[in-house]
């Protein structure tokens, strides 16, 4: 029987290595794929929304697929949807559960509205997995930078590091502009409360203003030369996805003050030029991660494999920010080539936790030829458990024995006792 | 010959047309879904169709009387997130309060449409903006409790789903609206509200009571809503923005008024959602999604576009006779070499 | 709230009485009043309000507006409303940045490609709205998702190709003439041509004419099915250098460069006091408008209300325009009225 056991947290039995090989690839204790075949069938999901990030993310997630040794077991199929709605997400879940799905890898745009359908498809066997966003429903995995310690830092939270970052480039005193994502959504809201609450460890700084940036680089040109026109003096921005649009808009004001950003090429390119800045942000990694770890609990069975998983990120300024010569991965590398790739692209392609990763696999969703995914194992993923202080941000709820408190960074969380 | 006429007069009827477009897409669906249709599918595919049939019936109710609505999306979101937080502790009363609120946003819009005479575009989008900001604000992050009665009110299981119910129900009442006096009314003041006036009517009055029925269904759709997908999230409403009209074009109403059926528009915001469906099954995805979308619309108007010129053309063949329809699609569409 | 054509040559002809309260001169008048009155509140927000800086980023941006919004008032005239805005604006955006900068084809030919692209579809448009007598909101939807679905078709996958140096440096903001931004150099340019098209030329009448009655238009021997297709054409073209010059100013073509534009241009015909489907309607409100809306966005920006409020307080205010904006002339009219103390009756019947 399949029911409820992809969703239980098995505490008994070991769980085996990698599963056989060859034909036969359900290892003991995982589930037998749903639609009767030989194959697994895994969704990849991301938003066709024109955004360079979505992109990259569910490119990554059907390379890692169609790697050995997973192509031999798993059947990839990547949607790409341009319905951007909870309403529609549920919708196209159940299609995906409808259609033998074994595990959908998902963009969650809500996290709450999924919940009926992920514990639907949860008690069909079906492993759900999130990325980047995360959903509070307890069966599904959650795979995400939000609370995320990043490299290089002792806190967790970017937006709690990227403003500290920023606040240390300005010499701790100044007025900045707060370009936020799209307003409302539960990402763009802990960035901006853990932000926030950076910038009380500075008085000197003041915030002239906040706009909504809508994680798109032409709204934020747009929204950010007008916060200009009224405030001409500023001394810094703090900008969420979209920054290529603040760089852009200080450019043609003949502007150059620190910015903290994410991840575009554009910027990481004004950081080689030496422009003052931090650029920390999602990786789009986590597709390929999250597919990692839905493959993981259907070739190997879910024991041992943590809920919530935290994905680490860089901290590039320019001080560090070093080309990857030829776009491949070097140590320490965190910037394409200039030129090679589009402004918009992601620079930060690569990840520790996923070394399969390539700059041609994030552009086509093809592996290179003959190339190896590296699978997890439980006690590997065990290292990226997400620490239980921050688990309401993601879960909305507190591990036993913890209880609900405000953390340092502003963000309600959990503490012991 | 004789066929012919019976089928285009058939045709002409946007409902039936609606119908027709609806069920190629159902057979569709059907024939390619894995292991064929089954009750929970069709369940949940009209569960979250529900409040799209709800705020474009509401929107239809205005087209009517040749005004327009952009205020459902905001209604919607603001009923949402409202459920999802002031009125989640009253348990059942939450409801009606929600649907208050719908009603208080129409009448709000009436009356800047009617007394202040304003355009109702403008003001409508000037509505839809507000509350989509006090949205915002009363939840700035997704999340919330739903009253779980509530939830279960609209999501549960009793002989048949409850989906088909609540359509049925919505079919009843608009079959018993038609014909009440405000119904009739509305209709006479989209085909021509000058002479409505002249009988004695007090057209105004007509106006200001589908704005405020109209925001009674938007407040509906809202809180169904917030039951269907079990969380408030103030972001949630901005797609019911352009849905609702397509919807509409769809169900075979008029933009300009005085002709179309609530029934073609529930059967249109069905059609609108069961698209992705039969797309998904068809295994297309990416950018080519976003073309069929776009040409399978195109496609269901043209249907009835096509039907009702070449049923026009030989009414205007025979005889003169007066058009229900606004100057602008009758006279250019007499116009033919 | 329909006008009927006799009802709005009435109007037109008896407010000719008086130049200052005529709605053509008089509605822009009050919506830059407006507008320069919400520029000085702005002082109360920043101190960086009201300044020069600040009017050359409101009128860059009300360039765009602008553009977009010509098409869509003449659309709107006739009764149609243009949501295919976004899907133009990608496809022109992506034409020109794509064809320089991977195919390496001249600009000024990308460039003609792009309104080539633009005017087809336009054309498209306008031939199953007037063959077809489709809803214009419905095709224009539709046909928007399909350019955003082909756009990223075309494109293969190379992500928001940059935009060639020429236009980065006209629209951007950074390139100035006699110390004045380009931008602003080509809105001026802009509201002339937007007033010879729309107010001086025949098409321009004719169009108005088609507006307030097809049948009326039909009778004086007009080509109805050639107005309204090209009407579509030129809506699409509007979007299309609207494209152009977006993907100048933020120098990339990403598909979503036209998204935050559309409800912006469709506000502005609707403060300018365009009645959809009548022929009634001023282009130089629309262009008084579209600089009210965007002074108005960046004031509201300045006063650090968060996001919820900001919306709130944008709706309310934009309710506040409209009610200036009313057909009798609204409260700047009734001003004037009063310091003639003329005899005539100050304000025309309301519509019904």
């Amino acid at each position: 029987m399949l029911t409820l056991s992809a969703c239980a947290t098995g505490v008994d039995s070991g769980g085996g290595d990698a599963g056989g090989g060859g034909s036969d690839c359900v290892a003991e204790g995982a589930n037998a794929p749903r639609a009767g075949g030989d194959k697994y069938i895994v969704y990849m999901n991301a938003l066709n929304i024109g955004n360079a990030w979505q992109e990259e993310a569910a490119n990554l997630g059907s390379a890692v697929a169609k790697m050995a040794p997973y192509s031999d077991c798993v059947e990839v199929r990547t949607e790409l949807t341009d319905d951007a709605t909870p309403q529609g997400q549920i919708s196209q879940l159940q299609s995906m559960v409808a259609a033998g799905a074994d595990a959908v890898v998902m963009y969650a745009l809500s996290p709450t509205a999924l919940n009926s359908a992920i514990r639907e498809a949860c008690s069909q066997g079906v492993t759900f997995v999130s990325y980047d966003a995360t959903v509070t429903e307890p069966c599904a995995y959650n795979v995400s930078y939000i609370t995320t310690v990043p490299t290089g830092a002792e806190e967790p939270f970017m937006g709690f590091n990227s403003m500290t970052l920023l606040a240390e480039l300005m010499g701790g005193t100044g007025d900045i502009f707060f370009s936020r994502g799209i307003v409302g959504t539960s990402t763009d809201n802990v960035h901006y409360l853990s932000a926030m609450a950076a910038l009380q460890n500075y008085p000197d700084m003041n915030v002239l203003t906040e706009y909504e940036g809508m994680w798109s680089s032409p709204v934020t040109q747009t929204e950010t030369a007008a916060a200009l026109g009224s405030f001409p003096n500023v001394d810094g921005l703090w900008c969420g996805y979209g920054e290529s649009g603040c760089v852009k808009a200080l450019e043609a004001a003949g502007l150059q003050v620190p910015i903290s950003g994410e991840t575009s090429q554009y910027f990481r390119e004004r950081l080689l030029d030496g422009w003052p800045g931090v650029s920390i942000g999602s990786p789009p990694a986590q597709g390929g991660i999250g597919m990692k770890v839905a493959l993981a609990v259907l070739l190997e069975g879910p024991d041992g494999i943590p809920f919530d998983i935290e994905v680490p990120y860089q901290i590039v300024t320019a001080e560090n920010v070093t080309v990857c010569v030829d776009n491949e991965y070097q140590e320490g590398c965190n910037v394409f080539e200039p030129g090679t790739v589009g402004d918009e692209s992601t620079a930060d392609i690569f990840n520790e936790m996923l070394p399969e990763a390539t700059l041609g696999a994030s552009q086509t969703g093809e592996p290179e030829a003959g190339a190896e995914a590296v699978p997890f194992t439980a006690s590997y993923l065990q290292g990226f458990e997400q620490d239980e202080s921050v688990r309401f941000v993601t879960r909305e709820a507190c591990p036993e024995g913890w209880t609900q408190a405000t953390l340092p960074q502003n963000v309600e969380g959990c503490s012991q006792g | 010959m004789e066929r012919r006429g019976f089928v285009a007069r058939v045709l002409r009827n946007g409902t039936v047309r609606a119908a027709l477009v609806l069920a190629v897409f159902l057979i569709a669906w059907s024939v390619l879904q894995l292991g064929g249709l089954s009750v929970f599918l069709i369940n949940s595919w009209l569960l979250l169709s529900l409040p799209l049939v709800l705020a474009a019936s509401g929107v239809t109710l205005v087209i009517f009387t040749g005004e327009f609505d952009l205020s459902a999306a905001g209604v919607v979101a603001v009923t949402n997130v409202l459920m999802a937080t002031w009125l989640s502790e009253l348990g059942w009363l939450g409801l009606p309060l929600a649907v208050l609120v719908g009603a208080v946003v129409g009448l709000f819009n009436g009356f800047l449409v009617v007394v202040m005479r304003l355009p109702a575009i403008a003001v409508t989008l000037a509505t839809f903006i507000i509350l989509g900001g006090l949205a915002l604000v009363i939840l700035p992050t997704p999340g919330g409790r739903i009253d779980p009665g509530i939830i279960d009110f609209f999501t549960g299981q009793l002989v048949v789903p409850r989906s088909i119910i609540f359509l049925m129900v919505i079919a009843l009442l608009w079959l018993l609206y038609r014909n009440t006096r405000m119904g009739v009314h509305a209709y006479g003041v989209g085909q021509d509200a000058e002479a409505l006036r002249l009988s004695g009517v007090a057209v105004d009055r007509v106006k200001f009571g589908v704005f405020a029925l109209a925001g009674t269904l938007y407040g509906l759709a809202g809180a169904v809503l917030a039951a269907v997908v079990q969380t408030g999230d103030a972001t949630i409403g901005s797609s019911y923005l352009l849905a609702t009209f397509a919807a509409v074009a769809i169900g075979g109403a008029a933009f300009t008024g005085g002709s179309g059926s609530v029934l073609g528009t529930m059967l249109g915001a069905l059609t609108l959602t069961v698209i992705p469906k039969v797309l998904f099954v068809l295994g297309i995805s990416g950018w080519v999604q976003r073309v069929f979308e776009g040409m399978l619309i195109i496609a269901a108007v043209l249907v009835g576009a096509v039907a009702t010129q070449s049923e026009q053309r030989k009414v205007q063949a025979v005889k003169t006779t007066p058009k229900v329809e606004a100057p602008t699609v009758s006279v250019s569409g007499g116009e033919r070499p | 709230m329909t006008l009927t054509p006799t009802e709005s040559l009435a109007t037109i002809s008896r407010e000719r009485l008086s130049v200052w309260s005529s709605p053509g001169v008089a509605r822009p008048i009050t919506l830059i009043l407006l507008a320069v009155v919400a520029l000085f509140a702005g002082r109360l927000f920043s101190a960086g309000l009201p300044s020069w800086t600040a009017a050359e980023a409101i009128l860059t941006q009300s360039l765009f507006v602008a553009v977009l919004a010509f098409g869509q008032g003449l659309i709107m005239l006739i009764g149609g409303l243009d949501l295919s805005i976004p899907g133009v604006v990608a496809l022109s955006a992506t034409i020109v940045a794509l064809s320089t900068s991977v195919y390496g084809v001249e600009t000024w030919l990308a460039v003609l490609l792009a309104l080539i692209a633009s005017a087809l579809v336009g054309l498209l448009d306008g031939y199953l709205i007037s063959r077809f007598k489709i809803p214009a909101f419905i095709v224009t939807l539709a046909m928007g998702g399909i350019l955003i679905g082909l756009t990223i078709g075309f494109t293969f996958g190379r992500q928001a190709p940059s935009a060639p140096p020429i236009l980065i440096e006209l629209f951007s903001g950074s390139g100035k003439i006699f110390g004045i931004g380009i931008p602003i150099v080509v809105f001026l340019i802009v509201g002339a041509l937007g007033y010879v098209i729309q107010a001086r030329s025949r098409f321009g009448r004719s169009v108005h004419l088609f507006g307030s009655s097809p049948a009326a238009a039909r009778i004086a021997g007009m080509p109805v099915r050639r107005i309204e297709v090209s009407v579509y054409v030129v809506g699409a073209l509007a979007s299309g250098v609207g494209g152009i010059m977006l993907l100048g100013f933020s120098g990339n073509a990403r598909l979503s460069l036209g998204d935050a534009w559309l409800m912006p241009a469709i506000a502005a015909v609707l403060v300018g006091g365009t009645i959809i489907g009548s022929g009634f309607g001023f282009w130089q409100s629309t262009l008084m408008a579209t600089v009210l809306l965007t002074t108005i966005t960046v004031v509201i920006g300045a006063t650090g209300l968060s996001q919820g409020w900001k919306d709130v307080l944008y709706g309310v205010i934009i309710l506040i325009a409209l009610s200036f904006m009313r057909r009798d002339g609204g409260a700047l009219k009734r001003v004037f009225a009063g310091l003639r103390k003329t005899q005539e009756r100050p304000a025309v019947q309301s519509a019904p």
